[in-house]
């Protein structure tokens, strides 16, 4: 009786038979069919999901003390279709699995006193990491108000990540956040 | 019988006149063997080996001049490494990298959130830890890679630093914090550590 092989099911007649044209078409398509499957497989690997998302033009206000969720104008790149015009403030994951997520921003004005700023990257409007800053305001000193938060965390279909920004100090007036960006890539689909 | 000169597939000598069961059975065998493991190196790098791992209550960063605080993680959120990462509760241990006898690249990190501090000024120096060892000597190696340096504030510190790190052998890695001065912080529950790998050579 004709065998096949035990994993990939690679056809072939008995042994002691001649190929005939037919079981060596056989073995060719289900050749074909093998490579055919490794080939979406590879492209699965290559080209995972991706996005990154930027605040292109205009700034956006942030009062003190009062944490606001970043909105964004760009999608630089979506390969899946993680950004919406209708939510401009998030990317919305339809895979589960282990994503890297980063986000960045860039505060305008200095302030005048010794000043934090801080960004929380969220996932569903929840915090789960944040990064944050000292600046020294005061005495004309001013030093750089840009804060990064990047991590590698377990997303659920249907969950999102937005971002927050947050500032404290003394007293001042609402800071201008511009340059901001959020980014995520699928690492993992098992989590 | 001949090989094909790569992947050794076997197909009828010119003098056999045409391929037999036989001939066909062997190339078939070889072919399973050699799609195989393209589906398998396939779905590994679809599926990383990563884990995270948290703190599930807080943790005492307790100054003591020249010496530094281990994290203790608690808790695996996720683990799909198999037999590669230990139990991490419990552990000082950020990750166990067990390499596969090729160089690896890793993707580590930690969110740590820590508790109010009360003095302006009092510093903190977070060092993710690399202990190998040189396998032509057997001698242990230890790379320590600055991750940040931050002052604190009164209203309490949020800190994710991450690096990538190669090795050459199975590794083990920690975050450690040194305390330089000020006050005695907490790691706050809700601090997680993440490693993943990112590349095989």
């Amino acid at each position: 009786m004709p065998g096949s092989t035990t994993v990939q099911a690679y056809p072939y007649p008995y042994q002691k038979e001649a190929a005939t044209p037919v079981s060596v078409q056989n073995f060719a398509t289900e050749v074909d069919t093998e490579l055919t499957a490794a080939d979406v497989q590879r492209a699965i690997v290559l080209n995972r999901p991706t996005a990154r998302v930027t605040r292109a033009s205009g700034s956006q206000s942030v009062p003190i003390n009062v944490g606001t969720v970043l909105t964004f104008d760009t999608a630089e790149w979506d390969t899946a279709g993680w950004y919406s015009a209708g939510t401009p403030n998030r990317l919305t994951f339809t895979q589960t699995g282990l994503y890297a997520l980063v986000g960045s921003m860039y505060a305008l004005f200095a302030a005048n006193t010794d000043t934090y700023y801080e960004l929380a990257l969220n996932v569903s409007a929840t915090p789960v990491a944040r990064q944050k800053k000292r600046q020294y305001g005061a005495g004309g000193v001013t030093d750089s108000r840009a804060v990064a938060v990047g991590v590698l965390y377990r997303i659920t279909a249907g969950q999102f990540v937005d971002l927050r920004a947050f500032w404290s100090g003394s007293a001042g007036a609402a800071q201008n956040i511009t340059n901001a960006t959020l980014g995520a890539r699928l690492v993992c689909l098992t989590a | 019988v001949r090989l094909t000169a790569t992947q050794l597939i076997p197909y009828p000598d010119p003098e056999d006149h045409g391929a037999g069961g036989r001939q066909l059975q062997d190339m078939a065998e070889r072919l399973e063997v050699v799609t195989n493991a393209v589906d398998l190196g396939y779905l590994a790098r679809q599926n990383p080996p990563s884990w995270i791992a948290r703190r599930t209550s807080s943790q005492a960063l307790l100054i003591s001049f020249g010496e530094t605080n281990d994290i203790i993680w608690q808790s695996v959120d996720v683990d799909n490494t198999g037999n590669r990462a230990p139990t991490l509760s419990g552990s000082n241990i950020l990750g166990k990298l067990a390499t596969e006898g090729r160089p690896e690249t890793w993707w580590v990190g930690a969110y740590m959130k820590l508790s109010a501090g009360t003095i302006l000024g009092s510093r903190r120096d977070v060092t993710l830890v690399v202990e190998s060892f040189d396998p032509l000597t057997g001698s242990a190696q230890v790379q320590r890679i600055p991750l940040t340096g931050e002052e604190t504030n009164s209203s309490g510190e949020h800190l994710t630093v991450d690096a990538t790190v190669r090795v050459l052998t199975n590794a083990t890695l920690k975050i450690q914090v040194d305390v330089l001065s000020g006050i005695t912080v907490n790691v706050e529950s809700g601090s997680f550590c993440w490693a993943t790998r990112i590349g095989q050579e």
